[in-house]
């Protein structure tokens, strides 16, 4: 045995002195060479092709960190081992062919030819990771160039979709020049004429180096093309991680639709307040919610905003699904922390979507679509022309069929029918001025065994107009109407009646943008936001006993003027500031300044410190007096009675991200402080009370917690893992009522610990098996704790407000995609999911309830709206 | 694939409702007070107990208390114990003055209530019946159709002035004859209160822009069993509250109204209009009421063809006879104590 080993230890070594001897030639050149922030692969590529070099070496190996140096005749040997410093990788002389670079654990010639082979194949090149490609324009006549700035506006699409890029980075070689595409994949910048080398930099494409000669303003299209996939239905935003390095805005998620793809989700299609869950911070105490919680804020206080639209039931199915369709989103911020100072209005958060209209000179159409279980949806965008683009997109559920099909007269009674529809278009006016057209409409009809039911409608239409009117301004012009109605009915009783409520707006903002050399922007705008209450009706049905009553609720007027500035302090601090001014119309003293302030350290590319200060005011809220917010839950506007809401929040925040972007760390730490809350009266009727502020007692509130989320982001096994701790309380101010003592008391959606983790494995490129789980702490109740007889009757007593709490939450989802839309191919294109829903079949709680037995016992039930393992499948095509 | 759909519908919209248990701590023995005053004829209660555990159903009577009601210009009228925890008066109250309760507890506390004044009644006309077959819940849970015998209370009042706020408040009686079971042995009745627990709380509200209001309304169902077929009384009460003891009735049969459904209003702590002098925690709720009553009295006669009396009649006995038709204190809540108003 050991004669053997030595065997083959002297092979090895003569092998390898041999590759050592015959290579000498290249590895020992003599460079001289100079980079700034570029990848290993991209400089190995240079120097290739400067030196006559062969570099072999496995791409998908390559660490993708960037790399800064400076190097005057100096063995490529010693170069390129400085450049591997940290990493596993080895450089190695390979006989007169080149330069290997492996593995350390895989130093041997079987591995080593292996490599070769693999390049001399063709199955590695640097075209996977980091060939550039290079482009050549001349625009203008040199002869007539201008001194002054010229204007350029740019569009970055995929070569092959037509589709925008959005987040896509344009540098120059000194980094001086900065910009990103916003969400119709544009940007714009200022130049000076003359030669320009700009690169184009978006992840998962090839980069772009422009080789520019300019002489006049002009706008262009730039097509980009894919290293491996086409995405064809997802827009991702790759600055998402380096605005989060980089950026100054403390608590902002950059959403991709990509990554939620990933999710399991209970009807097989991406849902988007179901995905936004697991991140940490964000919470929903059931699965029947019309919303979601940030940071201890209820589900009210939240402002989802769909093309500058405003959303008041964001969702269907009294909450089980939310209402927008996934195939049409481009572009989803959430703003947990920090919120820009156009936003407002809203005390804790802002969800903000918008949809895609593309626009390109290829006037074919193309669709997508879809079939899952219960529900269908179907997408066409195409050109008309080559300045006016539209998308339509429509989904609704046959639920109301396969309930036909059930041998249950209940559920053959019963009715869970829904439909949402976007309809969006996209003209270009000029070189200039772009004109958009938005317009969604949801509906949700909900009814049980012809007993009672809810309906409700939300509808918005908008048209913006966005202007690039030089010298590096850049205006947004944006009207929007929108109604939402809701009813809520019960049928065949004696005292069977339709409570209907709603409202509609009108809204309108105007911003202007200056850019500030390329480093920052100033911005100033106004919004205009007019709510007007319809009628709150109680209707009876036929033969009901039921008097029919109506009032009229005061509507709002609201004037907000905003200011922000976002700049470069250094080359390490970014800092951000708004001011945001709420003018309620007709109450002078409902006046409130809104300052903003954001700042970001990052000291190295792997950190980043954020702080950040918001202060919100909110002149609109939605009250109930039941545990579940409802669909027919009534909006009220501030009036002299009832005082717009305040909010203070300070954040804090630190992002750490490893050597090779593998694996991405997040903490953040929050306090919020709420004045003029109200909270509901015992017992109170909040349904046609025209004395409502009667009911409504003065409180006041505070949350506060800690956001912890750490993600893996490459490898075969992907994810995240984020934990909250969170407390939200509420405490009654008011001297005339005692809720709970006037102590603090647990906010009906008071969720201290949730853990969500979510893990993909990527299989393969187009399929992978998901995995989610979510734990959270059960919502507070209010429950019996002793009883006293009254009358004969035995009646409980119940805790104080919220003092005891229900059983917590645990859910497991799985699923399978198999995506084989991510081709290159063209044509009919289809993709798959099947997934298994609460995969633990828990009977999670909703809410518990307790019912009085025929002896007069009080008698706990839960009540849980998924009781067992919901199985899903969706088939999803594109063509 | 019908039974595929079927349960993904039933985990969509039929969901899951299951019993648990829910954690309960012991009771703090809370103090609570029972009890109304009224300017009508006849003994007038309030029962002085502390709280139970939830379930129990273990009466914690508090002995031994001066209680009294007091009127706005000092008089006070005091209330006698005949029972552990219950306290009786046969005072009227004068409709011209506001009255309020004191008791001195034995730990030394006193309690009080704020000041009422007497409101308007409102007349019971006649109490009918009709037999029908309805729907009860078993004792399993099922639901059974059964013949019942329904109980409707005409009212009318000609002069309405003020808002009213009514509650309709019973208590039954039901006989039990003894059977001659030997030559020596007397047959003699026994008596039975309240042998089932008031379910529904019943409650209208009238506005005073009707001058004249006449209304009828189910008090109560009754199955058809050997209860009513003998004798059974229903005494009924219907009892006029001034605005705050009223709302108390209202969110107490909110609290009633608790179905599961995503429609319930949040229950709460039930607070009652009794302070004590050193702000603990005292509940329940003392009333001053305007009160009419009416009495019903069914029996054999009205059942020719239903279900027999107990002890069944003349020609005509059960088999095997009961021990209890020999001896009827052997059943269960058994009184030998006749209501003035028997035949």
């Amino acid at each position: 045995m050991t004669c053997v080993r030595c065997v083959f230890l002297f092979v090895f070594f003569l092998v390898l002195g041999t590759l050592d001897t015959a290579a000498q030639k290249q590895i020992d050149r003599r460079i001289s060479y100079k980079f700034e922030s570029k990848p290993l692969t991209k400089i190995l590529f240079e120097l290739s092709n400067t030196y006559d070099l062969n570099f072999y070496f496995d791409p998908n190996e390559m660490p993708s960190f960037l790399l800064t140096g400076d190097y005057d005749d100096e063995q490529v040997y010693r170069v390129v081992q400085d450049l591997l410093n940290g990493t596993k990788l080895k450089v190695l002389p390979y006989k007169q062919k080149g330069i290997v670079i492996i593995d350390r654990d895989r130093v041997n010639l079987e591995s080593i030819e292996a490599l070769i082979e693999n390049w001399e194949n063709g199955t590695h090149s640097y075209s996977v990771k980091s060939t550039v490609k290079t482009m050549s324009l001349s625009l203008g006549n040199p002869l007539e160039a201008e001194l002054r700035d010229l204007n350029l506006q740019i569009r970055i699409i995929d070569e092959l979709t037509k589709e925008p890029l959005v987040g896509a980075v344009l540098t120059n070689e000194d980094l001086s020049i900065g910009e990103s595409t916003d969400g119709e994949g544009y940007l714009g910048l200022s130049l000076a004429s003359g030669r320009h080398e700009l690169v184009i930099d978006y992840t998962g494409y090839q980069k772009v180096m422009l080789q520019l000669e300019l002489y006049e303003s002009a706008s262009f299209d730039i097509e980009m093309s894919t290293q491996i996939y086409s995405f064809d239905e997802v827009v991702v935003r790759a600055n998402s991680l380096e605005e989060k390095m980089e950026g100054s805005k403390a608590g902002l998620e950059v959403l991709s639709m990509q990554e939620l793809s990933f999710l399991p989700q209970v009807t097989g299609d991406v849902d988007l307040l179901k995905s936004i869950e697991i991140l940490p911070g964000v919470t929903s105490t059931t699965e029947l919610s019309q919303g979601f919680n940030i940071r201890g804020g209820s589900t009210d206080q939240n402002l989802i905003i769909l093309n500058d639209g405003i959303i008041f039931n964001p969702t269907h199915i009294v909450g089980f699904i939310s209402a927008f369709n996934p195939d049409v989103i481009s572009e989803v911020n959430l703003y947990k922390g920090f919120v820009d100072a156009s936003f407002g209005g809203r005390l804790s958060g802002v969800l903000d979507i918008k949809t895609n209209t593309k626009s390109n000179s290829d006037t074919k159409w193309k669709g997508k679509g879809g079939l899952g279980i219960s529900m269908m949806k179907l997408n066409l965008e195409g050109n008309p022309s080559p300045s006016f683009a539209v998308n339509l997109a429509a989904r609704g559920s046959f639920n109301d069929y396969l309930l036909r099909q059930i041998a249950n007269v209940e559920l053959q009674n019963s009715n869970a029918s829904f439909y949402d529809l976007n309809a969006n278009a996209n003209i270009k006016l000029s070189k200039k001025h772009r004109l958009f057209f938005n317009n969604y409409l949801s509906s949700d009809y909900f009814e049980y065994n012809d007993q009672f039911g809810y309906e409700w409608k939300n509808h918005h239409s908008g048209m913006q107009l966005k202007s690039d009117l030089g010298s590096g301004f850049y205006s947004n012009i944006s009207l929007n109407y929108g109604q939402y109605d809701s009813e809520n009915f019960t049928l065949n009783r004696p005292d069977a009646f339709r409570f209907s409520t709603g409202l509609n707006y009108y809204k309108g903002i105007f911003k202007l943008d200056k850019k500030l050399n390329k480093e920052g922007y100033v911005r100033i705008g106004v919004e205009y936001l007019n709510i007007e209450n319809e009628e709150d009706r109680l209707e009876p049905e036929k033969n009901s006993t039921i008097l029919g009553k109506k009032i009229q609720r005061n509507g709002a007027v609201n004037w907000a003027p905003f200011a922000s500035l976002s700049t470069k302090m250094s080359d390490k601090m970014n800092v951000e500031l708004g001011l945001r001014l709420s003018l309620l119309e007709g109450y002078s003293e409902y006046t409130f300044l809104e300052p903003r302030v954001s700042m970001s350290f990052h000291p190295s590319p792997q950190w980043n410190f954020k702080a950040s200060y918001n202060r919100m005011s909110q002149f609109i809220n939605q009250f109930s007096n039941t545990n579940n917010v409802l669909p027919s839950d009534i909006w009220v506007s501030s009036n002299t009675n009832i005082q717009p809401s305040v909010m203070n929040q300070y954040s804090i925040g630190a992002v750490h991200l490893s050597k090779e972007k593998t694996f991405e760390w997040n903490l953040d730490f929050f306090y919020k402080e709420f004045e003029n809350l109200y909270e509901v009266d015992d017992f109170a009727q909040i349904i046609l009370n025209e004395e409502l502020e009667n009911v409504l007692l003065d409180a006041e509130g505070i949350s506060y917690g800690i956001e912890a989320l750490v993600k893996k982001k490459k490898g075969k096994w992907q994810g995240s893992l984020a934990y909250t701790y969170s407390r939200a309380f509420r405490r009654v101010i008011d001297e005339e009522v005692r809720i709970n003592n006037g102590d603090f008391f647990p906010a009906s959606f008071d969720i201290p610990h949730q853990l969500n983790v979510l893990a993909v494995y990527k299989w393969l490129p187009v399929a992978s098996f998901n995995f989610a789980y979510i734990f959270r702490t059960g919502s507070p109740t209010t429950a019996p704790t002793e009883s006293f007889i009254q009358d004969g009757f035995i009646v409980p007593l119940y805790s104080d407000r919220n003092g005891e709490r229900i059983s917590y939450y645990s859910r497991l989802d799985f699923s399978i995609n198999l995506d084989l839309r991510k081709s290159t191919k063209k044509g009919f294109r289809n993709s798959f999911a099947l997934g298994f829903y609460n995969l633990l079949g828990r009977n999670n709680p909703t809410n518990v309830f307790f019912r009085r037995s025929t002896l007069g016992n009080i008698v706990p039930f839960q009540f849980s709206v998924v009781g067992a393992v919901v199985p899903n499948f969706s088939w999803n095509f594109i063509f | 694939m019908k039974r595929f759909f079927s349960f993904l519908c039933f985990a969509f919209l039929l969901s899951c409702v299951e019993r648990i248990d829910f954690p309960v701590g012991e009771p703090e023995e809370i103090v609570v007070v029972d009890g109304t005053f009224s300017a009508s004829n006849g003994e007038k209660t309030i029962r002085l107990s502390r709280t139970m555990q939830v379930n129990r159903q273990v009466d914690l009577p508090i002995e031994g208390a001066n209680v009294f009601v007091e009127d706005d210009q000092g008089l006070q009228i005091s209330y006698s114990e005949t029972q552990p925890g219950v306290y009786k008066t046969d005072g009227i109250a004068d409709t011209e003055r506001q009255y309020r309760l004191y008791a001195e507890l034995p730990d030394g506390r006193t309690i009080s209530s704020n000041y009422q004044s007497v409101p308007d009644s409102f007349s019971i006309e006649e109490i009918t019946t009709l037999d029908t077959l309805t729907t009860f819940l078993n004792e399993n849970g099922n639901d059974q159709r059964l013949r019942a015998l329904e109980f409707f209370a005409k009212a009318k009042n000609t002069n309405v002035e003020n808002d009213l706020f009514l509650r309709f408040r019973y208590e039954t009686v039901y006989q039990v004859l003894e059977t001659k079971c030997g030559p020596f042995h007397n047959p003699k009745a026994c008596y039975f209160y309240n042998d089932e627990r008031a379910f529904a709380i019943n409650l209208i509200e009238i506005d005073s822009d009707a001058s004249e209001v006449e209304f009828e309304t189910l008090v109560l169902r009754r199955k058809i069993d050997y209860k009513l077929t003998e004798i059974f009384a229903l005494d009924l009460s219907l009892l006029s509250y001034n605005k705050e003891e009223y709302d108390y009735w209202k969110n107490l049969k909110n609290l009633f109204d608790q179905e599961g459904n995503i429609n319930d209003v949040n229950p709460a702590r039930l607070l009652g209009n009794v302070k004590s002098n050193d702000g603990t925690e005292i509940l329940g709720q003392f009333a001053v009421v305007g009160e009419s009553r009416k009495i019903k009295i069914v029996g054999n006669a009205d059942f020719p063809t239903q279900r027999l009396p107990f002890c069944g009649v003349a020609g005509n006995l059960p088999w095997p006879l009961p021990d209890e038709c020999c001896s009827c204190e052997g059943l269960k809540g058994a009184s030998l104590l006749k209501p003035d108003y028997w035949p």
